[in-house]
């Protein structure tokens, strides 16, 4: 080669630049990928009472959300949550105080249905939850060395696994949370779930994991909704709680084509969506935080909406409330 | 000339080696530097804006405000708007009508011809040595600005690696694909320049956002195609082609790709024979 001095240093230059580059670009990736090594030790305890056939898994960190400033300033707005009172005239817990976390899991049932359970955990009064329920109605049974409550009528159960731990849900799921908790065999064991989790940023409060692939997967959704996720083999939500809400929502198409499909639609939607935002502004803040981003099968939709923005989106009830009081 | 495949190769790897030094150190490359320059700047301003204390308000703030704009979402927009709407169509117009053009300009292409090397292998060299060229100043560039805008406002340098990865393939293939369509040009048309501007911002811009197939005659419909991040959203134009793609099917990566390498493949081939063919006609 005949090549001048000056060329060769130009192209090695250009060489240099680009290996620094990609090593450094590798070795941060990789070191991206621990967080989700890492997050398997931060997962709950009480995944193993959920069964591994699960399809669709939450988990929410509700002491977090509660003690949050956007929690704070609802409260101002709107001070009981819909249904709150009748959760806790129901069942004698109260969301605001008595739970930690929550975990939830939908599971198809074999027969085109789904059931789900969920299970708190707090600090529970179980003596007086247990009077509650009968007083309802209910009837106490051991099982498995735990107490079930069941409703005659009523295909809800309640089941106290541990202390502090409190299974509620389907009746059938919920015997089958008080039988995995000696064989140990829970959600956790579910690898192809399980590993949407890495979608999901480390720390994040609440978050929805979901396969939709397995045949009664989506049955849950309404038919004009599963229609258009049919083409969503799995998805993942995780949102963090705290002066406002942000998150991702990360959906995984079936193939790359369905998923630059995917991205199209949501780019056309949000691009209509802007037209059209002219006579909501209150959505302005929404669709302006909306981020959207594909690789390969991943599509991604992010956002960051800061506690005011939210409370824009919700109907002032302190307002209404004061106009229909005579 | 030569007689077989092999004096082809070696013949266009000898033009390469001549033509790399000269097509580098030309007036052209300053053209380039700017060109693929320009954003590196951008970038470096960026980087010392984000040191203000406006910008001190964590990921995702400015002056305490949220923004919906983080570093990979500038970085995909600088893609967008930078490298693959404008940088990538311009080297390849500017430096592939070039590469026979300059030789008639400069009255240069009579010595070149008349060398015992087939006429396809000027071009083919030369056509490699353009490669070289561009890819050496082009993506250093896009891993500069990579690493100096991602981190900002929140974005994770680690996390967008796989993106940055298909963004320099994007731009590397864009770079073939043009270089080789205006490579013809620049060996078939008597004005390859002005041919060559008509068709990357008169033809390509509007073709893309019209609904039918005209859009399969061009090269940006699949390299957009391929890109991915989500496309800008900033002007009219921007809007109409987001609305129209969603309720179009597009086409698949690989449909993308395969249509990509039968463009360039094409393009170079119908290139070489051009070269290879017409008589040049030197002015006086």
């Amino acid at each position: 080669m005949s090549m001048t001095t000056r060329t060769r240093y130009v192209l090695l230059g250009g060489a240099g630049v680009m290996a620094v580059g990609l090593a450094g670009g590798l070795a941060a990736w990789v070191s991206n990928s621990l967080p989700s090594l890492v997050l398997a030790q931060e997962r709950p305890d009480e995944l193993r009472y959920v069964p591994p056939e699960a399809t669709i898994l939450s988990f929410a960190d509700v002491r977090q959300v509660m003690d949050s400033d956007l929690r704070r300033r609802l409260r101002e707005i709107q001070p009981e949550l819909d249904g709150q009172r009748e959760f806790q005239e129901r069942t004698g817990i109260d969301i605001e105080r008595d739970i930690e976390y929550v975990v939830g899991g939908i599971v198809p049932d074999g027969s085109n249905d789904t059931r789900g359970v969920a299970i708190l955990a707090g600090r529970f009064d179980v003596e007086r939850l247990e009077a509650l329920a009968l007083e309802h109605g209910g009837t106490a049974t051991d099982y498995r060395g735990r107490r079930l409550i069941t409703i005659a009528g009523e295909p809800v159960a309640m089941a106290f696994l541990e202390s502090g731990v409190i299974a509620i849900g389907s009746e059938p799921v919920v015997r089958r949370t008080i039988d995995l908790s000696s064989s140990g065999e829970g959600v956790d064991s579910n690898g192809a779930l399980m590993g949407l989790l890495r979608h999901v940023d480390s720390g994040s409060t609440a978050w929805t994991i979901g396969r939709l692939d397995e045949t009664a997967g989506g049955e849950w959704l309404p038919d004009q909704v599963e229609s258009q996720v049919s083409q969503v083999a799995a998805f993942a939500v995780g949102v963090q709680v705290n002066g406002g809400v942000s998150g991702t929502l990360t959906a995984v198409a079936r193939d790359e084509e369905t998923g630059r499909n995917l991205r199209d639609l949501l780019q056309g939607f949000l691009a209509l969506a802007r037209l059209q935002v002219g006579s909501r502004p209150e959505l302005r803040g929404l669709l302006d935080s909306i981020r959207l981003a594909a690789a390969g099968t991943n599509v991604t939709l992010a956002f960051d909406l800061p506690s005011d923005a939210v409370l824009e989106l919700l109907p002032d009830r302190s307002r209404t409330d004061a106009a229909t009081v005579p | 000339m030569t007689d077989s495949t092999t004096g082809f190769g070696t013949a266009a790897l000898r033009v390469f080696d001549l033509a790399l030094g000269r097509m580098l150190w030309s007036r052209r490359t300053l053209f380039m530097a700017v060109v693929a320059g320009g954003p590196v700047l951008i970038a470096v301003l960026l980087r010392v804006m984000a040191a203000l204390p406006v910008f001190d308000g964590g990921a995702g703030q400015i002056d305490g405000r949220p923004v919906s704009l983080n570093g990979p979402d500038i970085f995909g927009l600088m893609i967008w708007t930078f490298y693959l709407r404008f940088t990538v169509p311009v080297l390849g117009v500017f430096y592939g009508t070039a590469l026979i053009a300059d030789e008639v300009e400069d009255r240069t292409i009579t010595y070149l011809f008349t060398r015992p090397v087939a006429r396809g292998a000027v071009l083919a060299g030369k056509y490699l040595a353009y490669l070289v060229c561009t890819a050496v100043v082009v993506l250093p560039s896009v891993m500069l600005v990579y690493f100096l805008v991602v981190p900002l406002l929140g974005g994770s340098i680690g996390r967008n690696f796989p993106a940055l990865l298909i963004d320099l393939g994007l731009i590397g293939t864009g770079l073939a694909v043009y270089g080789a369509v205006f490579a013809f040009v620049g060996a078939w048309f008597r004005r390859p320049l002005l041919t060559g501007l008509v068709f990357v911002f008169g033809w390509e811009p509007i073709v893309v956002v019209l609904p039918g197939y005209m859009k399969y005659l061009s090269v940006a419909y699949y390299l957009q195609g391929l890109a991915p991040h989500a496309m800008p959203q900033g002007d009219a134009l921007s809007v109409i082609q987001a609305v129209l793609t969603s309720v179009q099917t597009p086409l698949g990566t690989g449909a993308n790709l395969g249509a990509l390498a039968c463009i360039g493949a094409a393009a170079l081939a119908a290139a070489i024979r051009a070269a290879g063919r017409r008589e040049y006609v030197l002015g006086q």
